[in-house]
C-alpha cells in the first residue's frame, strides 16, 4: 500500500504567512485607519441606509482578493517586458494606474460573474454596487501597495483580501460609531462629517499605538 | 329588518335638486322662475330672466336718482352673493379706502426698498444679483404722464400683463362691490394715479415712474422669493471654492488630503495634480459620455482618469523631478478619487462648457483644501511652513500622521462648515426680509 509522504511544514509556514499578512492587513495596515484609502465610500455608505453594507463588501472582498494576482502579474511579468519597448520620457510610473486599473476592472468582471451563484435579489444588489467597490482607492491602492513591497503573488492575494476584509471591519467600527455620534451631547458644528472624521482619527491612533511608526506610502 | 339610511348621507348623493341662489329676488322674480322651470328651461336660461329683471328694476332706480351714481353699472357676477345684511359703501368710500390701502403699500414698499438699498452696500459677493423682470416701457410711462387715466383696479390680469411686455390695455372702471376681497396692491403694477396724484403737475408725474423702476432694479425686488431662493441656493451649491468645498464641506478626496498633505510642498504637488486631473477629466469624460449616450460611466471617468493621468505625471515629474515619489501612492490613486469621478454616479449629463467650469472649480477647491492642511500639519508637526522654520517648539506631532490628520481634518471641517452656514443662513435671512411681503 503506498504511502503518501506529506511534507507539513511548508504548508503550515505558508499557511500561517497567508494569515499573517491577512492580520496586518486588517489591523496594522488597515487601509482606512493606517492609509485613509476609501474613506469618502465609507462615509457616504455608512449612513445610507438603502445600500447593505454586505452588498458592498461582498463584491468588494471579491474584487481585491482576484485583483491582487493580476496587480502582481502586472508588476513581475507586464512591467519588465514593457519597459523595453517605452520611450524614454515616458517613465513606466506614469502607466501603472492605467494598468493596476485594468487589472481592477477585470477583478470586477470576473466578480460579476461570480455572482450569479447568489439569489437573484442579492445578485442584483450586489451589481448595483460592484462598480462603487471596484473603483474605489482601496482596491488600486492595495495594489499599489503590494506592487511597492514586491510582495509576492500569496502575500498579495492575503494582503488583498486581509485588506478588504479590514475594511469591511472599519465599516462596522464606523456605522456603530456614528450611531452613537448622532447624540445631541455632541456639538453641532461637529456633527455628521467632522465627527466622523475625528472618530476615524481616534481609531487610527490604536493603530499607531500598535504599529508605532508611520506605515510606509 | 331593512337597514334604514344615515340621514347624514345625505347630501352625498347625488340626486338632490338644485339650489338656485338668487340674489333681491321678488314675487316677480320668483313667479317667472318657476313659470321657466315649469316649461323645462335650463338653470342659466332661468338665471339669465333674473338677471335681467334686476338690471330693468336697478336702471329705473337710477333713473329715479341719477346723481346717486353717476357712472354705468357693469353686468354683475351671476354666481355672486351679496349679503344684505351689510352696509354698503359709497363709490367715494371705496376709493378712500382703496387710495388708503395704497399708500399703506407704496411706504411698506419703499421701507423695505430703503433696506435693501443699505444691505447690497455691503461687501455681498453672494447676493442675488437685480435683475428686474418687469421695466416699464418708456412708451408706457409717457401714456402715464400725458393721458392720466382714470383710476383702474387691476387684478390678477395686471400680473398677465407683467410677464407680458405688450403694452397695458386700460379697462373700464371696475365699480367695487361691498362684499369683493381686495385684491392686495403689488408693488409690481403699473404706477397707478391717484386723486392726489391728478392735482399734481404733469412733469412731476413722469419722473415719478422712472425713479421708481430704478428703484426697483437697485434693490432687486422685481423677482419672486421663490426665484431668489432658488438662485441663491444655486449660487451656494456651485460655489465648489469655500461653500460647497469638496473636501471640507461634501467629504470628497479625503485619502490624499489624509494620507500625502503631510506638509506644504506635498500639499502643492497635490495641488497642481488634482487641478489638472479633475479639470480635464471631467471635460474629457463628460465628451466620451456624450459620444457613448451616457453608458459605462464608471470606466469612461476612472480610464479618462488613467489615460490624464500619463501626460500629468510627465509634467509633474518635469516640474518636481524625484520629490513625486514623496506622494507615494496617492498620485495614482488620483485616477480614483471621488473628487475626480464622483460625477459618474449622477445620470444627468452635464454640457461640456459646464463640465469645465464645475471641473475647474472643484479643483480650485480641493487646491484650497489641499494647501489649507498642509500647511497647517506641517507647521503643528514641526512649526515650519513650506522648510520655513516659523516656531520653534512642535505643537502636535501626530499631526504627521494618518490618525492627526483625521483629526486635524475633522477639526477644520468642522470650523469651515460652521462659518459657511452661517454665513448661507445670513443670506437666505436676507432674502427672506427682503421678500417678507410677497408669497409667490
Amino acid at each position: 500500500m503506498p504511502i503518501a509522504n506529506i511534507e507539513w511544514t511548508p504548508l503550515l509556514r505558508g499557511g500561517l504567512e497567508f494569515a499573517s499578512y491577512m492580520v496586518l492587513a486588517i489591523f496594522a495596515e488597515n487601509v482606512i485607519l493606517a492609509r485613509a484609502l476609501g474613506v469618502t465610500r465609507l462615509l457616504k455608505l455608512v449612513p445610507d441606509h438603502k445600500a447593505q453594507i454586505w452588498d458592498f463588501s461582498l463584491p468588494l472582498i471579491l474584487v481585491m482578493g482576484l485583483s491582487a494576482p493580476l496587480g502582481w502579474a502586472a508588476h513581475n511579468l507586464f512591467f519588465p517586458w514593457l519597459r523595453n519597448y517605452l520611450p524614454v520620457w515616458l517613465p513606466i510610473s506614469a502607466l501603472r494606474p492605467l494598468v493596476y486599473l485594468t487589472c481592477g476592472s477585470l477583478a470586477m468582471a470576473l466578480t460579476w460573474l461570480l455572482l450569479f451563484v447568489l439569489p437573484r435579489r442579492q445578485r442584483q444588489a450586489c451589481r448595483a454596487q460592484l462598480t462603487l467597490g471596484g473603483c474605489s482607492t482601496a482596491v488600486l491602492g492595495t495594489l499599489l501597495i503590494c506592487a511597492n513591497q514586491n510582495y509576492t503573488m500569496l502575500q498579495s492575494i492575503a494582503f488583498g483580501i486581509g485588506s478588504a476584509l479590514g475594511y469591511v471591519f472599519i465599516i462596522f467600527i464606523v456605522r456603530e460609531g456614528r450611531r452613537r455620534l448622532r447624540s445631541k451631547d455632541v456639538p453641532a458644528i461637529f456633527q455628521g462629517l467632522p465627527s466622523s472624521l475625528i472618530y476615524i482619527g481616534i481609531l487610527s491612533l490604536a493603530i499607531y499605538g500598535l504599529v508605532g511608526h508611520a506605515v510606509v506610502l | 329588518m331593512p337597514n334604514s339610511q344615515n340621514r347624514n348621507n345625505r347630501r352625498k348623493r347625488g340626486d338632490h335638486s338644485e339650489t338656485l341662489i338668487i340674489p333681491h329676488i321678488t314675487k316677480e322674480m320668483l313667479e317667472k322662475a318657476r313659470s321657466m322651470a315649469a316649461q323645462g328651461a335650463s338653470r342659466a336660461e332661468i338665471e339669465q330672466a333674473i338677471l335681467q329683471m334686476q338690471t330693468a328694476k336697478s336702471a329705473s332706480d337710477n333713473t329715479a336718482q341719477p346723481a346717486a351714481q353717476p357712472a354705468p353699472q357693469q353686468e354683475p357676477d351671476i354666481h355672486r352673493i351679496i349679503p344684505t345684511s351689510r352696509p354698503r359703501y359709497t363709490e367715494e368710500e371705496r376709493k378712500a379706502m382703496l387710495e388708503k390701502m395704497r399708500q399703506e403699500q407704496e411706504q411698506q414698499e419703499a421701507a423695505r426698498r430703503e433696506e435693501a438699498t443699505r444691505r447690497t452696500e455691503r461687501p455681498a459677493w453672494h447676493f442675488p444679483r437685480p435683475e428686474p423682470v418687469h421695466r416699464p416701457f418708456p412708451h408706457q410711462e409717457e401714456q402715464t404722464a400725458v393721458q392720466q387715466p382714470e383710476p383702474v383696479v387691476q387684478n390678477e390680469q395686471s400680473t398677465q400683463v407683467e410677464a407680458t411686455p405688450e403694452p397695458v390695455v386700460q379697462e373700464p372702471v371696475v365699480q367695487e362691490e361691498p362684499t369683493r376681497t381686495m385684491e392686495a396692491v403689488r408693488p409690481k403694477q403699473q404706477p397707478k394715479e391717484t386723486a392726489a396724484a391728478k392735482e399734481e403737475p404733469a412733469v412731476q408725474r413722469s419722473v415719478q415712474p422712472a425713479a421708481q423702476s430704478g428703484q426697483k432694479r437697485h434693490a432687486g425686488l422685481l423677482r419672486s422669493r421663490n426665484e431668489a431662493e432658488a438662485e441663491l441656493n444655486e449660487k451656494i451649491r456651485s460655489d465648489h471654492v469655500w461653500l460647497s468645498n469638496p473636501v471640507m464641506v461634501r467629504g470628497l478626496g479625503l485619502a490624499p488630503v489624509v494620507g500625502a498633505a503631510l506638509d506644504g510642498e506635498r500639499a502643492l504637488m497635490l495641488c497642481v495634480a488634482c487641478l489638472l486631473l479633475v479639470t480635464f477629466t471631467r471635460v474629457l469624460a463628460v465628451a466620451v459620455c456624450h459620444i457613448s449616450n451616457n453608458r459605462f460611466r464608471p470606466m469612461i471617468y476612472c480610464y479618462t482618469a488613467a489615460v490624464l493621468y500619463i501626460p500629468v505625471y510627465v509634467l509633474l515629474y518635469n516640474l518636481f523631478g524625484n520629490d513625486l515619489t514623496m506622494l507615494g501612492i496617492y498620485l495614482p490613486i488620483l485616477v480614483v478619487e471621488p473628487a475626480i469621478v464622483k460625477r459618474m454616479e449622477f445620470t444627468e449629463l452635464e454640457p461640456i462648457r459646464d463640465a469645465w467650469r464645475h471641473g475647474f472649480n472643484n479643483g480650485i477647491g480641493m487646491c484650497a483644501a489641499l494647501l489649507i492642511v498642509g500647511c497647517l500639519r506641517e507647521l503643528l508637526a514641526t512649526g515650519a511652513v513650506f522648510g520655513h522654520q516659523l516656531l520653534q517648539v512642535q505643537l502636535f506631532p501626530l499631526a504627521a500622521q494618518p490618525a492627526g490628520g483625521f483629526v486635524l481634518v475633522g477639526a477644520i471641517a468642522a470650523v469651515w462648515c460652521a462659518v459657511a452656514n452661517a454665513y448661507t443662513d445670513y443670506k437666505r435671512e436676507e432674502v427672506r426680509r427682503l421678500y417678507a411681503d410677497r408669497k409667490h
